[in-house]
């Protein structure tokens, strides 16, 4: 952030990225085949049906709705940093808003399919919205989820507008179809007072929006397991602890996000050492939040050893889910608590690492979530071979989970190919830029 | 269950060894020998008496006097040896008490005037019972007619086409867990017996109830029993706990329909504002 950029300089160097297409294709490869991968698992299943996966009448909640839970999670970050911040007038999240809102979007629309994959009669997924009861939280949840990818999507178009015109003007070279798309989504933008009056405001009322929306998202998917009696579940901070949760894991899948973009877009004069440590303060915060209601979550009902809950608690503080719970909870959430308290911790190449671990271990928090409670099943287990009372999921379930992690960052890969990785004109008036200035930019 | 079968074989068989172990020496108190029943015998007793006997007797001692089993079988209760060896008394402790090994005691399955209704009924097979259970058991035949002025059920008795007086009849009304007694009427000389069904007892959706009419000394008069469907019970109303506005039900609460569309349409309002404003972007375009 030291001395001032031009406007040509920015355009340039945001544009660049999106025209070279080296070792682009390779990755696209690589995620095709992935999910070619896991589109076989799901012709699998959807031919031998769910009997195909390790998911039983007991366990039926497997690592596909922990995938679910984990893919809104990190769909949310979108809302807290270009929402909140961006309300709060926090000026460190320009470059990086647009990558929030990315995530948001394609993790957002596969958190969706993830409930489709999880069916094992997909086509019945019609009969929630002709015989859907508004009582139950799966509704809830349906409606909450297609309101929250719409507005993360307008979100996400909305501040594209003003660059549209950077984008035809500098990118002549490119195919038609592109230059189509770029001439369509400028929704004839020629940089007006008027014009940019009217973006500010609908930015400003999706901004509000979104807040309660999202929050709603992942209370809702919460309220899945916390409307249930059930033993771990039945608990009444669940939304908040979900909340905080998807801050932890959305924050650190956008600081991976940060590093590769930085890096492979070369725009380490855009997203600086000063981002990642801003960041990382801001993961912190959240993780400490988090850790509280951790404590909350498993300490209270620790301490009292409830009936039933006993054998729960037992279970993941010393049974056979032990050594995953404390993994995830040492590994995901208090070391990189405590690291990230050291300034060396949030330069780039160390914050990136341990985001990684976050965001493995906020994968595998919400599985410790989901499935050591069906273990043990509410009602008498009677003559149940006794590997239906255990779980881990087989290669059908995770090649699907697979294909979803690799779609949405397919998403995230195209959209970030298509369009400038930061919004340029918003870069431009941090750099003191004015409006007359961007309107008469020439090549 | 092929555990539960297991199981049963197992104790049975334990059973077995231990009866078979201490068949024990009867060890009659002396004053219990010389006990008297309260009272006399009576027909309607020994009635009782024997249904009482092929209810929980007969599994091991059979039919009294149709059985040749040897011992260590159980004794044949009605055999001559047997009932000129005992005394009332006797038999009544050996009942009540049991001796602890083979013979298990029915004190607290069977009251002290049930089991003395066993010994009267054994009594009968005495040389010189003055009691003949064959002679006066019968088999009547019984016809409900129903009455709609007054709600009135009325039973005929008849002995082969003759009119049977003097006969108890038992008049109920099936309920969900076991029958509700209407009342007991005797047969006068034409072999009727009436009640009046009551006008205040709940039948179901339609006020339909079913009544049950048998003879209350079935022992004596036999087991014929007539059930008649009869309109005259209040109707019930039951609410169905699925057909109201409810969590539970099929139909939302009106304040969970409020809310819900109050938040969804409130936030899609908001979602359609913007979509018009980024068309009107092009509008105000100069």
């Amino acid at each position: 952030m030291s001395e001032k950029k031009s406007l040509n300089k920015i355009v340039t160097d945001l544009t660049k990225p999106i025209k070279n297409h080296r070792w682009f294709m390779l990755w696209i490869l690589f995620l095709l085949s992935v999910m070619g991968f896991g589109l076989f698992g799901w012709i699998t299943q959807l031919t031998e049906g769910l009997g195909s996966t390790a998911l039983t009448d007991y366990i039926s909640w497997g690592l596909y709705i922990s995938g679910f839970i984990f893919f809104v999670a990190t769909a949310l970050i979108g809302m807290l940093i270009s929402s909140v911040l961006g309300l709060l007038g926090i000026k460190w999240i320009t470059p990086i808003a647009r990558i929030a809102e990315l995530i948001a979007v394609g993790f957002a629309m596969w958190a969706g399919l993830i409930i489709v994959f999880d069916m094992g009669r997909p086509e019945r997924l019609l009969n929630v919205f002709i015989h859907g009861r508004l009582q139950s939280p799966i509704t809830w949840d349906v409606t909450v989820v297609m309101t929250y990818v719409t507005i993360s999507i307008l979100l996400y178009l909305l501040p594209l507008i003003p660059d549209m015109p950077f984008l035809k003007k500098t990118m002549t070279d490119a195919p038609k179809w592109k230059q189509k798309i770029y001439s369509i989504l400028s929704f004839g933008w020629v940089g007006s007072p008027e014009q940019y009056k009217i973006i500010k405001r609908s930015i400003k009322v999706l901004a509000v929006l979104i807040i309660p929306v999202a929050l709603a998202i992942h209370t809702v998917t919460s309220w899945l397991f916390a409307m249930t009696p059930r033993i771990g579940w039945d608990s009444t901070i669940f939304g908040p602890y979900y909340v905080t949760g998807a801050f932890v894991a959305g924050g650190a899948a956008v600081m991976i996000a940060m590093y590769v973009f930085s890096r492979t877009y070369n725009l380490k004069e855009y997203i600086t050492d000063f981002h990642f440590d801003k960041m990382g303060k801001l993961l912190v915060l959240l993780m400490l939040v988090y850790l509280y209601f951790n404590i909350n979550e498993y300490i209270v009902p620790g301490y009292k050893m409830k009936q039933g809950d006993d054998i729960h608690i037992l279970n993941l503080f010393v049974g056979h889910n032990a050594k995953l719970f404390w993994s995830v909870q040492i590994c995901g959430m208090i070391l990189p608590l405590i690291l990230f308290l050291f300034k060396r911790m949030r330069k780039p190449l160390p914050a990136m690492i341990i985001s990684i671990a976050i965001v493995i271990g906020a994968f595998f928090k919400r599985y410790i979530i989901t499935v050591p409670t069906l273990e043990h099943p509410a009602f008498p287990a009677d003559n149940v071979p006794a590997e239906y009372l255990i779980y881990w999921p087989n290669w059908v379930e995770w090649s699907i989970t697979m294909m979803a992690i690799a779609g949405a960052i397919l998403i995230v890969t195209i959209l970030a190919k298509l369009f400038p990785i930061m919004p340029i004109w918003e870069v431009a008036h941090e750099e003191g830029i004015t409006n007359e200035e961007m309107n008469e930019f020439e090549v | 269950m092929l555990n539960k079968n297991i199981t049963f074989a197992v104790i049975f068989g334990l059973m077995l060894l231990f009866s078979i172990d201490v068949d024990a020496q009867w060890n009659i108190p002396a004053g219990e020998k010389d006990k008297k029943a309260p009272t006399e015998a009576t027909v309607d007793m020994a009635l009782k008496g024997k249904t009482l006997y092929m209810k929980n007797c007969k599994a091991c001692h059979q039919v009294p006097k149709t059985t040749n089993l040897k011992p260590p079988a159980p004794t044949d209760l009605g055999s001559e040896e047997y009932l000129t060896s005992r005394t009332e008394g006797e038999t009544f402790f050996q009942t009540f008490k049991g001796n602890g090994g083979s013979m298990g005691g029915f004190e607290g399955r069977l009251s002290e005037d049930e089991v003395w209704d066993i010994v009267h009924y054994l009594g009968t097979f005495r040389a010189g019972s003055t009691i003949d259970l064959a002679s006066v058991q019968q088999d009547l035949d019984l016809k409900v007619n129903l009455k709609e002025d007054g709600h009135k059920i009325v039973a005929v008795a008849t002995n082969a086409g003759v009119p049977a007086g003097d006969v108890k009849v038992l008049f109920s009304v099936k309920r969900y867990f076991g029958n509700l007694t209407l009342g007991v009427a005797k047969t006068n000389a034409n072999g009727y017996a009436a009640v009046s069904f009551p006008n205040d007892l709940p039948g179901d959706k339609s006020g339909n109830a079913e009544i049950i009419v048998k003879f209350a000394n079935q022992d004596r008069f036999g087991k014929k029993e007539v059930t008649k469907t009869v309109n005259w019970a209040t109707v019930l109303h039951v609410e169905n706990m699925t057909e109201q506005r409810a969590m539970w039900g099929t139909d939302t609460p009106l304040w969970l329909l409020f809310i819900y569309f109050g938040i969804t349409i409130g936030v899609w309002l908001g979602i359609i504002y913007v979509v018009f404003q980024i068309l009107k972007i092009r509008k105000v375009a100069n």
